[in-house]
């Protein structure tokens, strides 16, 4: 513990530009050597590929009482349906990436280190976004694999050669990617944990239940863009039934879904590039 | 070279830098003084680019932070010790900052030596006390082997040893050419310290000069003097125009614009007894006291009549 040997590096090596790529591997890094990523991301996949395996269950062994509207909607969105709970999870995750920053003043220190605040923000939606989108993919097809034989069972087409069900597949790493871009949103605006988590299942678990009762046209139409309604639209395969909750398009879901995170992107980048930090 | 040229930072009303302008040179450690809410963080925040002025500039070899290229090899930062996710290890903590330099592995290691961290590296940062942040806070600013150090009240929290151990290593930082711009609200700690004070009150500068300059510019020289003749010193040191305090110690007196060895044969010379002769020192501190008062955040109390221990030993 004596200040003798402070050069033991280089005090005089070049000076480089600090490049976009060590920007990526330093918030990967980062995302990696936390517990809370790992815990997160398991919680993730087992809540969505637990909560896929028990719907699929639950209703193949009701299957005989299902009437034929009902029987017509089990799709792929079935198969993978408890990724209606994962995307919440995933969304933590989006936030906390960014408020355990400011929570702890790490962000200073990230920003001392990148302080071209354009770079810091993409590395860490770039890093966010494939580490979701890996995980996505294991929910999606952890999913199918555990819960589509009860449905095969019953006669439902789920087989992986037919385009609209590899899509509703896909759809689900994308919905999840999306999910956890709003909450790194949230967290850019918010910059306070609970704040941005509390926004964050508001936006998917309050806001439906009141756009669901809201009457007339503009109360469907509202509820079909919800985030989670939105989301869910994704991976719908099967053709709109009468009667039912009137939905986007899988294509129109993803627009929605899309528009909302630009919502939520671009405000949160121009209050980090402007703000103090 | 640190360049802070006319900065201006606003918060709504309230004025926290106010058309500051100083140069840090380096080879030297230039203490930056001020009590709490002077501006000193806010000073620093500005200088690397985390904050934005209100108007002025701060410029480090003549750019702006962040058109720095390789910042953190250019200049190394503590600003808070708890500047860490909890759940991340030091060594973690310390990776994640050497891969944003181009800084080897290795480094990792040689810092966390360094700073005698080497022995808690693989554990959670979460159970790290304050003085363990700081000195985790202190690693990575040396992580990239930097020019310049900025460090917000680096001592805040560490021992007595750690105290020394800072001081030390600061001088041998600066003795190897780098710039030190090192922050404190404790005027003692940096007159040991500091080649150079930069002093600020409201976000004002006070003082910018070398502590020994400052020493001599603010301290007055005072004798403590304790007699059973007190009456008869008072009239005589009036004579000479010294000024004569009484203290909160019973019957002690503070001479001062004199110096012990001319009190004690002004007290020879008139044949008065003395039971104690002793020069202060403490008159350092009182000296900033008096330039930041009314400036600091708080309003200052009157500081406290002469005595107690400080100075005496």
């Amino acid at each position: 513990m004596t200040a003798t040997t402070t050069r033991s590096f280089h005090m005089d090596a070049p000076i480089r530009r600090i490049t976009f790529r060590e920007a990526l591997d330093s918030e990967f890094a980062k995302i990696r050597s936390v517990r809370s990523t790992y815990w997160t991301l398991l919680i993730c996949v087992v809540l969505s590929v637990g909560i896929s395996l028990l719907i699929a269950a639950v209703t193949s062994a009701n299957w005989d009482t299902l009437s034929a509207t009902n029987r017509a909607t089990v799709d792929m969105s079935s198969v993978v349906a408890g990724v209606y709970f994962g995307v919440l999870v995933v969304g933590v995750l989006g936030v906390l990436v960014v408020s355990t920053e400011y929570g702890t003043g790490m962000m200073r220190t990230s920003l001392t280190a990148f302080p071209r605040r354009s770079v810091l923000f993409l590395a860490k939606a770039v890093v966010l976004t494939l580490v979701v989108l890996v995980t996505g993919i294991i929910i999606a097809f952890a999913s199918y694999g555990v819960a589509s034989p009860f449905y095969t069972k019953h006669g439902v087409d789920l087989s992986l050669s037919h385009g609209a069900n590899v899509r509703a597949l896909l759809a689900v790493p994308v919905y999840l990617a999306l999910v956890a871009l709003m909450g790194l949103a949230l967290g850019f605006l918010l910059r306070h944990t609970a704040a941005a988590i509390s926004t964050l299942v508001g936006l998917f678990f309050v806001v439906p239940i009141i756009t669901n009762f809201l009457p007339g046209t503009l109360g469907k139409d509202l509820n079909k863009i919800v985030p989670s309604n939105a989301g869910s639209a994704m991976m719908v395969t099967h053709a709109a039934t009468p009667g039912s909750t009137p939905t986007l398009s899988p294509i129109g879901g993803f627009v929605a879904l899309l528009i909302w995170t630009a919502l939520l992107i671009v405000p949160a980048f121009w209050f980090f590039r402007h703000r103090d930090a | 070279m640190i360049e802070v040229r006319d900065l201006v930072k606003r918060y709504g009303d309230t004025t926290a830098v106010d058309h500051l302008s100083f140069a840090v040179e380096p080879g030297r450690i230039t203490g930056f003084l001020g009590p709490n809410g002077a501006g000193k963080s806010t000073t620093m925040r500005l200088i690397l680019g985390l904050d934005r002025p209100s108007s002025g500039s701060a410029l480090i070899d003549g750019l702006p932070y962040r058109d720095l290229r390789d910042p953190l090899r250019y200049v190394g930062a503590l600003l808070e010790a708890r500047a860490v996710h909890g759940g991340r290890s030091a060594f973690n903590h310390l990776l994640y900052l050497a891969q944003t330099q181009g800084v080897p592995k290795r480094r990792v290691s040689e810092v966390l030596e360094l700073v005698g961290l080497s022995g808690v590296a693989k554990k959670r940062t979460k159970g790290f006390s304050l003085g363990m942040g700081q000195r985790l806070g202190i690693a990575a600013a040396l992580l990239g082997d930097p020019k310049i150090l900025i460090l917000d009240e680096p001592v805040n929290g560490l021992d007595p040893e750690g105290v020394l151990w800072v001081r030390q290593l600061l001088k041998a930082l600066a003795g190897e050419g780098r710039t030190i711009f090192v922050s404190s609200h404790l005027m003692n700690e940096m007159a040991v310290t500091a080649d150079h004070l930069i002093v600020i009150g409201r976000g004002k500068l006070q003082a910018d000069m070398p502590v020994g300059q400052f020493i001599a510019q603010f301290s007055d020289t005072a004798v403590l003097v304790r007699t059973p003749e007190a009456e008869a010193l008072r009239a005589a040191a009036g004579e000479r125009g010294w000024t004569v305090a009484d203290t909160d110690l019973d019957g002690a007196l503070i001479v001062t614009g004199s110096t012990a060895p001319e009190i004690g044969e002004l007290a020879a010379a008139r044949g008065l007894v003395l039971h104690e002769l002793t020069p202060q020192r403490a008159s350092l501190e009182e000296a900033y006291m008096e330039l930041t008062r009314e400036t600091g955040e708080f309003a200052h109390r009157p500081a406290p009549a002469w005595g107690g221990a400080d100075g005496r030993a």
